[in-house]
């Protein structure tokens, strides 16, 4: 029994050693293209856990977060090309204004459960892109926002600016989830009515995922923005490229566990860059069969079939 | 009294569940709530807990109208009720699940999982706290949805047929377990439909039949009442 | 404002509505008889559009004709895609977000398929009837368009009269109220879930093949008219066949009053517009009860 605890305990720091690890990377290795490869699979991991603390522990599953993440690029961009605020101000208010909008987003979108609360975000989503394409004169519509100038000027910037961002990440979904609210949040995922008749205001705790949720999503848009240097509605509002993605990668790592969405971050992030190398028009379509034969034949996703095995 | 309930009315579409029921609940007593299927027993708990709206009537909770109350709000206030078809929160450990009615009256883990065992030992449940409830056997997951419930430390605990598919032995552990609550200043309704059990532990006993209130008395008054022997059994034997 | 374009726009935007019923129809007979919400429906449409295209351009066969090809094919694909995709999840229970994942995986493999073998251009079919207009009294509308209504309107009716009068279709309505009922009544649940699947693929597949005159393919078209089918489908009450219809009429009302008298570009904005405040005020639909 104490071994089990001792290792549980150690067990807490394991992320934070591997970012260890990656952060004295760039001292050995000097091939950007593997940085940017981890960058990749950070960014979508920071992404697969915001989701996750939503869809994975809370139980409400959103197939439209690229509302989240578009609005925090724009947001960004908007603010630093429109109104001269600098691009680390920008940032933060690219998670507030996820955080923002996410607001009447739940209020309207709680009513549903299950898969109709998914699509509705979706549905949601796209307003947001339409109203971003159409609104020529505040968002540029279609000809996208450029970045002159971004945060960082090399990689190296972007590569330890997301670790810490990812640190700070995991250090607050680490701490929501073994107070009250997370065993809040996991309550409302299994039973909604058993969990008000114990007292909890659900519609309150699903805002709160939903906010946080809403928070990172919108970073990780305004990081996107300033290391690919080019936003459009159809890039940061895309269903199939965003918002089924983050979806894809919770549930091929283990939907509601750890360490699922930076496991699916990495296989997926892998798998994509690899295919496009070699066939860069069928990438898509094998996107397409990896999400059909994950859910055929992994259905818990690669954290969660291992856990059946325990 | 600490729950009162006034000219309760449920009606679906055209369906009339609930039809104008009255009764009250002392501080301290046990009210054995009773009567075929479909009566309406768990259609009062459901208004009683917030989860229906009545179409008309009042319910009223140490004198406070709750009526329209929300049901977190309601067991905030301190009524709890559990569930017929029992809703263990399964993906959890049995401990955890305890913890999450424990949660409403502190905030801290750690007391919260002190609360929780100490609910465990209380029902017996102690032994098994690190189990899932997915791999509860039934009867586990009967006493299961009590320690949930008594976690949120109700004043007033609504207990909905948790006697339903536990065998002899069960039964008695669950009767022990109700008497001891009471012991502990709660007050309870009890549904049921295991009649032994529920003349033993009742103070009072109401009787309903068609969503209606047929009868209300002791257990021995209910016991050889004709109206309530017609309703369970026919015609037939109320003649007797 | 003048009355007879007001009348003519709304008669329009009726006739569109009744393709986009018989595109809602299908999403919510799937989604009545199983619970799937099918995100490939869009790209169904797409396949119904092309295959409607190249009978046209390699065989000189007329789009109207080409729905006797179109609903077949569909309905092949639907029940192999049934029975050996989305079947199998469902017999594993798997959650909600599974079954969601597995149609947009679907949708995205016929996508792409289809920008492999035909390019994202934008093809038409031009027909010498493609720009006729037909006279009632003052009012004018579009010949090929009051062709679709008409079909999808007989469509729906040999739909109805499936459903309502034969054997099978009492089997879907009872696999759809009580699956566990039907299932001890000894329907085979499978059987009819495969069934369905194909009909509702069929059903949007004839949609593309009316839908094909009066507008334009391209691979990525199916994107567009899943989210309008689902919103048709939100519109109504999901699950609600009479939802379909009123949904797909109310899009389609909405989507012409707003193309002519706003603006071209903000009518597919119209729609959702429309479906956010259904979901504010009416979240069970305009038909539809609350069966969540």
């Amino acid at each position: 029994m104490l071994k089990l605890e001792e290792f549980t305990q150690k067990r807490k720091l394991i992320p934070f050693i591997i970012l260890l690890m990656l952060s004295l990377i760039p001292l050995f290795i000097k091939n950007e293209y593997i940085l940017h490869l981890i960058i990749l699979i950070l960014l979508w991991s920071i992404l697969g856990i915001s989701w996750n603390l939503l869809g994975g522990y809370t139980g409400q599953v959103s197939f439209g977060h690229a509302a989240f993440f578009g609005v925090g690029a724009y947001t960004a961009c908007l603010f630093y090309v429109k109104g001269g605020i600098p691009l680390w101000l920008g940032i933060i208010a690219a998670g507030i204004s996820g955080a923002l909008i996410s607001i009447p987003i739940g209020a309207i979108c709680f009513r549903l459960r299950g898969p109709y609360f998914a699509l509705s975000v979706l549905a949601l989503a796209e307003v947001l892109r339409l109203i971003t394409l159409h609104w020529k004169s505040f968002t540029e519509g279609a000809v996208g926002i450029l970045l002159i100038e971004t945060i960082f000027s090399t990689k190296l910037g972007y590569y330890y600016f997301i670790i810490g961002i990812a640190i700070i990440t995991i250090i607050i979904m680490a701490y929501l989830l073994q107070k009250r609210t997370g065993y809040y949040f996991r309550a409302i995922r299994e039973d909604e009515d058993a969990a008000e008749a114990l007292g909890i205001f659900t519609l309150r705790y699903k805002l709160f995922a939903l906010i946080i949720s809403a928070f990172f999503t919108g970073i990780m848009g305004a990081f996107f923005a300033n290391y690919t240097n080019y936003i459009d509605p159809y890039i940061v509002f895309s269903i199939g490229d965003v918002s089924i993605a983050m979806v894809l990668i919770v549930v091929l790592g283990g939907i509601g566990t750890f360490w699922g969405p930076l496991i699916g971050a990495t296989i997926v992030v892998l798998i994509s860059e690899g295919f496009r190398s070699f066939f860069s028009t069928a990438s898509l379509l094998i996107y397409g069969v990896l999400i059909v034969l994950v859910i055929l034949f992994l259905p818990r996703g690669v954290v969660g079939s291992i856990q059946r095995k325990i | 009294m600490i729950l009162e309930v006034k000219g309760l009315t449920k009606n679906f579409g055209g369906l009339m569940a609930v039809k104008d029921i009255n009764f009250y609940v002392q501080r301290g007593e046990i009210l054995g709530l009773i009567g075929p299927n479909g009566a309406g027993k768990t259609t009062i708990f459901n208004m009683i807990g917030g989860f229906f709206k009545p179409t008309k009537g009042t319910v009223y909770f140490k004198g406070i109208d709750i009526t329209k109350l929300s049901p977190p709000k309601i067991c905030k206030l301190g009524i709890t009720r559990t569930f017929q078809l029992v809703k263990p929160l399964s993906q959890l450990t049995v401990l955890e699940n305890v913890m999450v009615g424990a949660f409403v009256r502190v905030k801290d883990p750690i007391e919260a999982r002190k609360r929780a065992i100490k609910i465990l030992e209380f029902t017996g449940q102690v032994d098994k706290k690190d189990m899932r409830a997915a791999n509860l056997s039934h009867g586990d997951r009967k006493k299961l949805e009590i320690s949930k419930a008594l976690a949120t430390q109700p004043e007033l605990l609504l207990l909905d047929e948790c006697m339903a598919g536990l065998n002899p032995h069960e039964v008695s552990d669950a009767i022990e377990i109700i008497k001891r609550i009471r012991e502990s200043g709660v007050t309870l309704i009890v549904i049921e439909h295991v009649m032994k059990a529920i003349m033993s532990i009742s103070d009072r006993i109401i009787v309903l039949n068609h969503g209606e209130k047929i009868m209300e008395g002791t257990p021995d008054q209910v016991a050889v009442n004709p109206e309530v022997i017609k309703a369970y059994l026919g015609e037939r034997y109320a003649r007797n | 404002m003048d009355i007879t374009i007001l009348i003519q726009t709304i008669v329009s935007g009726i006739l569109v509505g009744g393709l986009y019923a018989l595109i809602g129809l299908g999403m919510t007979l799937i989604f009545g008889v199983m619970r799937i919400i099918n995100l490939a429906h869009g790209e169904f449409l797409m396949v119904g559009m092309y295959i409607c295209f190249w009978l046209f351009r390699l065989l000189g066969v007329d789009p109207y004709l080409s729905i006797l090809i179109s609903i077949p094919f569909l309905f092949l694909l639907g029940i192999i895609l049934q029975r050996y995709l989305i079947l199998p999840i469902i017999k594993a229970n798997a959650p909600g977000e599974n079954q969601i994942l597995l149609t947009a995986g679907i949708g995205l493999i016929l996508t792409n398929v289809a920008l492999l073998l035909f390019s994202p251009n934008y093809y038409t079919v031009l027909t010498h009837y493609s720009n006729a207009t037909i006279l009632f009294g003052r009012i004018s509308l579009s010949l090929p368009l009051l062709w679709d209504f008409i079909i999808s309107f007989g469509i729906t009716g040999i739909l109805y009269y499936f459903i309502m009068k034969t054997d099978i279709g009492a089997s879907i309505r009872a696999v759809a109220q009580n699956s566990d009922a039907a299932q001890l009544m000894g329907i085979n649940i499978d059987r009819i879930t495969i069934i369905t699947f194909g009909i509702g693929a069929a059903l949007v597949g004839a949609a593309g093949s009316l839908f094909m005159p009066i507008y334009y393919v391209f691979p990525a078209i199916g994107e567009i008219f899943t989210l309008k089918a689902f919103i048709v489908v939100v519109l109504g009450g999901m699950g609600s066949a009479i939802g379909a219809l009123v949904g797909g009429l109310t899009l389609g009302v909405v989507e012409t009053l707003g193309a002519a008298y706003i603006s071209m570009s903000l009518k597919d904005g119209l729609g959702f517009l429309v479906f956010v405040l259904v979901l504010i005020f009416k979240p069970s639909g305009l038909v539809g009860k609350t069966r969540f």
